[in-house]
């Protein structure tokens, strides 16, 4: 089985840095598409397969759906399916996975074909290159993976709530503190002293976690991802903040997983950190007067972001024509139904910043704005470990059931061993 | 061996066979390849191994969550069986005396009918029912002037609500299945340790019991090897946490082999399980034919 893998990605690796051209129409063949399954993501790949299939008739495009629970089960699945020699020629993953598969040279660069494509560079120019950058460090320098679309966190908040308590609407760039002062006003309890409305919502996961620290200009893995950065002051420090929002200020219900959004919904929590998914939600729901803002920061005004692609297995036999398919499910059409969807942020800016998709919520250019200053999402190759680790013990610290420094402790030690590891 | 003896052997062994290629095939090579994983590095895309010795064993004994999984699944067990065990006999109990056959039929009905729901189904139930904010217990407990418990976010008590869901949701199979071991006490037996004075508690230890032992043994080994096998429940419940309060064995090896993409180490749990797994049911054995008659 090695022998074979090896041997056909010594075969196919002639195609590496070779320009790419269209194939005639009447090509034949079959695409195996390996994709992960959401609402949005079926609708338009289902409708660029058709597009596909109208210039090429004679190919067959066999998607294998995946569904999500977590990132680390949906990798694993990929990582078993090439073990068994089954390779499909598409992958489409986020930038939670790219770094698992980045140094196992089972992938196209994408970098020289780009270069020799007018109609990709064209596309490529659209997109924000911190956006790209960030997909190429995850993947060693190189670009593996066309972006789709892709997510951040700012702060959603009720423009209600904030009318109803008296005080102004947050502005684009705000401090903790500011933050803090707001939420203790949006915060109601009753006669009894019962907490009817909270302020915000602790995120329950990762993503949504993930810019609290950032904004105080630290993370959980150093720059690199490959060691601990635990013990940094400024780690505790952030965590302690989201600590005294649950019990100190009493402005957050108690932790839980998730993220926040029926209980926006609901209208028991005046502001939520998410995406761009909650809008489908909001709308349906009918709640319009909400608004967007950044993450309020300590010392360092950023946010984060996670972005998917769709890369191309050395193992296909026709990289000219998956290629073409590729473009297909990234292109322009792909990019104006993702907007349609609302889930996520088209990669394209031109669609990101425009129409119907930049009308929701109010200051929505907040979306693509932040895409020049983000900071990816620290996703070293084994991003589910590190990911159920750093939940287990921020869960178990934002709960009171382990004081901070038993839990700094603990975490960077098993986050230290978890790392050795992959080193 | 005369040719009628081989004709009947080769007949024995015709129909042996299938039985004998499925235990080989889904039981023997799955053993085989595990123990053979746990002493290799493995390439997840290439699915290369190279030999590492007991590198494996090591690393995953030295990892202190390895030993809490297995303390709590243990600590899971201990309550479980318990839970659902003895108030399976007490439910039987009060069900094996002369109670109107429509009220007798309806509450056995009750108590087995979430037995017939699935486990996901009854978890999600009950995480809203536990919810720190806005379950129904928590509700019900602030109407009394107390103050919240946290059911799930508690190191101290997450464990407890995971039993109390499991009992909950098996008890009705252990009731009966005891209901029916009670039944089948010769009645002339709890008669005659009346006539010779015994009161209701000296007739159930020293009559009840001894005739409905075979039973009790067999719910305390289905109770416990279920509980050795403890997932769905935990990891939809609370997954594992708070921290890793309620992370049973079967989580840890789930999320080594298949989340963290560690094949080897997760084989090296499933290994150690199998093993304390079969030394459990060896020192049942041992007791079910030391003590039942």
């Amino acid at each position: 089985m090695k022998k074979l893998l090896t041997a056909a990605a010594l075969a196919l690796s002639a195609y590496a840095g070779a320009a790419l051209a269209a194939p005639p129409a009447d090509t034949t063949g079959t695409i195996k598409l390996y994709q992960r399954t959401n609402p949005s993501i079926v609708a338009v790949t289902e409708a660029g397969i058709k597009r596909f299939n109208a210039r090429y008739p004679n190919v067959k495009v066999e998607v294998q759906w995946k569904p999500l629970g977590e990132w680390g089960e949906y990798i694993s699945g990929f990582m078993n399916q090439v073990a068994s020699g089954d390779v499909p020629d598409i992958y489409e993953v986020a930038i939670e996975g790219f770094s698992s598969v980045a140094s196992r040279n089972l992938f196209l660069p994408l970098d020289e074909v780009i270069a020799r494509d007018s109609s990709a560079k064209e596309l490529l120019a659209d997109i924000e290159p911190n956006l790209l950058k960030g997909m190429s460090d995850a993947t060693g320098g190189k670009l593996y993976f066309f972006p789709t679309n892709w997510n951040n966190v700012v702060v959603f908040y009720n423009k209600d709530m904030f009318d109803a308590a008296g005080i102004a609407y947050p502005k684009k760039s705000w401090t903790w503190t500011e933050f803090l002062e707001a939420a203790q006003k949006l915060t109601k309890r009753d006669a009894s002293g019962q907490v009817t409305q909270y302020g915000y919502f602790v995120p329950g996961y990762n993503f949504g976690i993930a810019p609290w620290f950032l904004t105080n200009d630290t993370d959980k893995l150093k720059s690199g991802w490959k060691e601990s950065n635990i013990r940094d002051p400024k780690f505790k420090e952030s965590m302690v903040f989201l600590n005294d929002l649950i019990h100190k200020h009493k402005i957050a219900p108690n932790f839980a997983r998730g993220t926040g959004e029926p209980q926006f919904v609901a209208k028991q929590v005046a502001m939520i950190s998410a995406g761009h998914w909650p809008v489908p939600l909001l709308l349906q729901n009918g709640l319009k007067n909400v608004g967007v803002t950044m993450m309020p920061y300590q010392r360092k005004d950023v946010t984060v972001f996670g972005v998917g692609g769709l890369g191309i297995t050395k193992a296909t036999k026709n990289p000219d024509l998956t290629w073409e398919l590729v473009k297909e499910l990234t292109g322009q059409v792909a990019q104006v139904q993702y907007a349609e969807t609302k889930r996520s942020i088209p990669a394209l800016r031109s669609i990101a910043t425009t129409g119907e998709f930049a009308a929701f919520p109010d200051n929505s250019d907040l979306f693509y704005g932040s895409a020049k200053s983000a900071l990816p999402i620290a996703a070293p190759p084994n991003f589910s470990q590190v990911e159920e680790i750093f939940m287990r013990h921020v869960e178990l610290y934002l709960t009171n059931n382990v004081a901070i420094d038993k839990m700094i402790g603990d975490l960077d030690a098993e986050l230290t061993r978890a790392m050795r590891r992959v080193q | 061996m005369t040719r009628a003896a081989w004709r009947e052997q080769i007949a024995a062994m015709a129909f042996l066979t299938p039985a004998l290629i499925c235990f080989l095939a889904f039981l023997v090579a799955p053993l085989i390849a595990t123990a053979v994983f746990c002493l290799m590095e493995i390439d997840r895309f290439t699915f290369g191994m190279t030999y590492v010795g007991l590198d494996n064993f090591r690393y995953v004994f030295e990892d202190a969550r390895f030993w809490k999984t297995f303390l709590n699944t243990f600590q899971f067990i201990a309550m479980a069986v318990v839970g659902n065990v003895g108030l399976g006999l007490l439910l039987a109990g009060l069900l094996d005396r002369a109670l109107p056959s429509a009220l007798r039929y309806f509450l056995r009905l009750a108590y087995f009918l979430p037995v017939l729901i699935a486990t996901a189904f009854v978890s999600y139930i009950w995480k809203f029912l536990f919810d720190f904010d806005l379950g129904a217990i928590n509700y019900y407990i602030r109407l009394l002037g107390l103050p919240p418990v946290g059911w799930l976010t508690d190191t101290r008590i997450a464990m407890a609500s995971v039993v109390i869901m499991d009992v909950w949701k098996h008890v009705g199979f252990f009731m009966l299945i005891l209901l029916a071991a009670l039944q089948d006490v010769p009645r002339e037996l709890r008669e005659a340790a009346q006539v010779d004075g015994a009161g209701p508690v000296r007739i159930f230890v020293s009559v009840t019991i001894p005739c409905i032992a075979p039973a009790l043994l067999f719910c305390v080994a289905y109770a416990t090897i279920g509980g050795l096998q403890v997932y769905d429940s935990m990891r939809i419940l609370t997954n594992g946490g708070p921290g890793d309060a309620t992370r049973s064995v079967v989580m840890y090896m789930f999320s080594e082999a298949f989340g963290a993409g560690e094949l080897a180490l997760g084989a090296v749990s499933a290994f150690t399980l199998l093993i304390v797994i079969a030394v459990i049911v060896a020192a049942q054995m041992w007791i079910s034919r030391r003590w039942i008659r």
